[in-house]
């Protein structure tokens, strides 16, 4: 049974064809208008295609639609806050965000006392590709290679100005693994449970005094119970979010991150948008010093990146030995090789020199032992 | 079970199931229709216990931190020890999904066995085992039976040592507070997303 027939079964009519095309003769054929010749042909396979497509088509543009209205909510939510803070709110003048995908939008802040500049990343679920989109989330059951797809923000906030290195963050405790494990900087930290934060909200920092020292009286005003379903972290830290392969990878670079999930009420946008004002005070309060660290903790901090930076360098020399010992065996076999394209004379004739040098050397070690 | 340890029962409700299977004329369409609905239902029942414990576990929404370290797996490239960070919720929940991938694969196995080899005996003799090996899971008494989490059933649960263990030569989850605390700032995670 042809595939024509299967689908023409499905739609349940049976073909009814009742001459092909080739069984028309030339001058039938001929008589025929150029509509009635194609009216001969069976569409039907054709019409599914298109169909098809025409759906995939729609849809894409439904998600691609959505994506947008959820990025476009998103930043209209916290656009006041950064719009009080901000000089210049969106990538140019007229520009609020880059599209660089239908899963990958970015923004951007910039002009502030203490702060160089805001980058905010959106990577929301592939709505727009709705074979993907499920296949991801059938997959990301059964394997952890593959990553549920969720809706997340990353804003980074960059402060303009040098202050000791440390990291401290406030971790939800929804997830933390995964965030422990795919943030190189909070896997450094110490977790803690406090009763000073929400129950669901945990301490991830290398030090007391940081996570008391952070923990601003506006910033818990920002946090409760609930809050731990849309924000996924916030953390201060100078080290990168990749493992370093190299010592430069651990070059400070003092940043903020905030990674969030799009938040779906009022309340929960306020919440953000607090909790963004009192990390701008914080930035600020350590621009004037007013938070500042006992040199016993930072102390700590500077032994932390010391022991990393050992780390990866015993790794590099480990690597080193292991490239030349294989390089000294490539050495080795191409000298073999060599010999073995040699004439038979020549290789005889080289096989008696490494024998007399054989026999020197086992005379000399007879001699010394006389 | 009956105060028999699961192992010893396996084995019993093992040769059970042969000898029945033995008498049961499986060349019959009726009592191949019966054998393939009893398995068919039991697989389900079994999932049904798992999705149970699973509203459970959500409604419980158990916060508490808890925190182990994983022996490396020398299979997946890993050297270090793992230190794990986790909640009692998100720890039970996966545990669940863990037992759910095991009725899939043994699903898929008996599909394979069953419909393509055409085997009707290890659909008997598996048809109970599932359901058994939920009931007898620890989170499953945990959270369906009130099993106090303590003893055996103490979180995170001991992995019965078995032969793939001894080939990899993984070690043993460390629960004792130095070695959390060392793996735990050990700088393990930062693998690349994507």
């Amino acid at each position: 049974m042809s595939l024509v027939n299967i689908i023409g079964n499905l739609f349940g009519s049976t073909p009814n064809q009742p001459k092909a095309y080739a069984q028309y003769g030339l001058d039938e054929l001929n008589s025929m208008t150029f509509f009635e010749r194609a009216k001969l042909q069976d569409w039907r396979l054709e019409l599914v295609t298109l169909g098809f497509t025409g759906v995939f088509v729609i849809l894409f543009f439904i998600g691609d639609f959505y994506n947008k209205s959820l990025v476009t909510g998103f930043l209209n939510g916290i656009n006041d806050t950064l719009k009080q803070n901000f000089y210049q709110v969106g990538v140019s003048k007229d520009e609020l965000y880059i599209k660089d995908s239908s899963e990958n939008y970015s923004s951007y802040a910039t002009g502030r006392d203490n702060i160089s500049r805001v980058n905010i990343d959106i990577k929301l679920r592939p709505r727009h590709n709705i074979f993907v989109w499920f296949l991801e989330g059938v997959i990301s059951f059964f394997t952890e290679a593959v990553k549920k797809p969720i809706d997340k923000v990353d804003i980074v906030i960059y402060p303009s100005f040098a202050y000791d290195n440390f990291i401290s963050a406030i971790v939800s405790k929804l997830g933390m693994n995964d965030y422990r494990k795919f943030n190189y900087f909070l896997s450094l930290t110490k977790t803690s449970d406090s009763a000073k934060i929400p129950e669901s909200f945990v301490f991830m920092s290398e030090g007391n005094e940081f996570q008391e020292k952070i923990l601003t009286e506006k910033l818990l005003s920002s946090l409760d119970i609930q809050a731990a379903n849309f924000i996924r972290y916030f953390a201060f830290t100078d080290q990168s979010t990749e493992r370093p392969e190299s010592i430069e990878g651990f070059a400070p670079l003092r940043r903020v991150v905030v990674s969030l999930q799009i938040p779906s009420s009022k309340k929960d946008y306020e919440q953000v948008c607090k909790l963004l004002e009192s990390i701008f005070d914080i930035i600020d309060k350590l621009a004037s010093k007013e938070i500042s660290f006992k040199p016993e903790s930072l102390k700590k901090v500077l032994k932390t990146r010391e022991n990393e930076i050992e780390k990866v360098q015993k790794a590099m020399e480990l690597e080193k030995q292991e490239i030349e010992a294989e390089e000294k065996a490539k050495l080795k076999r191409e000298e073999r090789d060599r010999i073995r394209n040699l004439s038979p004379a020549e290789q005889a004739k080289l096989e008696k020199k490494e024998q007399e040098r054989k026999q020197k050397k086992l005379q000399k070690k007879q001699r010394v032992r006389m | 079970m009956f105060g028999v340890s699961p192992a010893v029962s396996n084995i019993v409700i093992m040769l059970v199931m042969m000898q029945v299977s033995r008498r049961l004329d499986l060349e019959n369409p009726d009592i191949l229709f019966y054998v393939r609905v009893i398995y068919g239902s039991l697989q389900a029942l079994t999932f049904f216990v798992f999705f149970l414990t699973r509203l459970k576990i959500n409604s419980k929404n158990d916060l508490t931190t808890l925190k182990y370290v994983e022996p490396a797996n020398p299979m997946s490239g890993e050297t270090a020890p793992r230190a794990v960070v986790t909640t009692v919720k998100e720890y039970d929940l996966k545990q669940i999904d863990t037992q759910i991938r095991g009725i899939f694969q043994s699903l898929a196995m008996m599909g394979f066995m069953h419909l393509y080899l055409k085997y009707t005996n290890p659909l008997v003799m598996q048809s109970i085992s599932g359901i058994k090996g939920a009931l007898e899971s620890n989170i499953v008494q945990i959270h369906l039976f009130g099993a106090p989490a303590t003893g055996d059933l103490k979180r995170p649960f001991k992995a019965a040592p078995g032969l793939l263990q001894a080939l990899t030569g993984a070690g043993e989850i460390q629960t004792d507070k130095a070695s959390v605390e060392k793996a735990e700032v050990s700088g393990a995670g930062g693998i690349k997303e994507d």
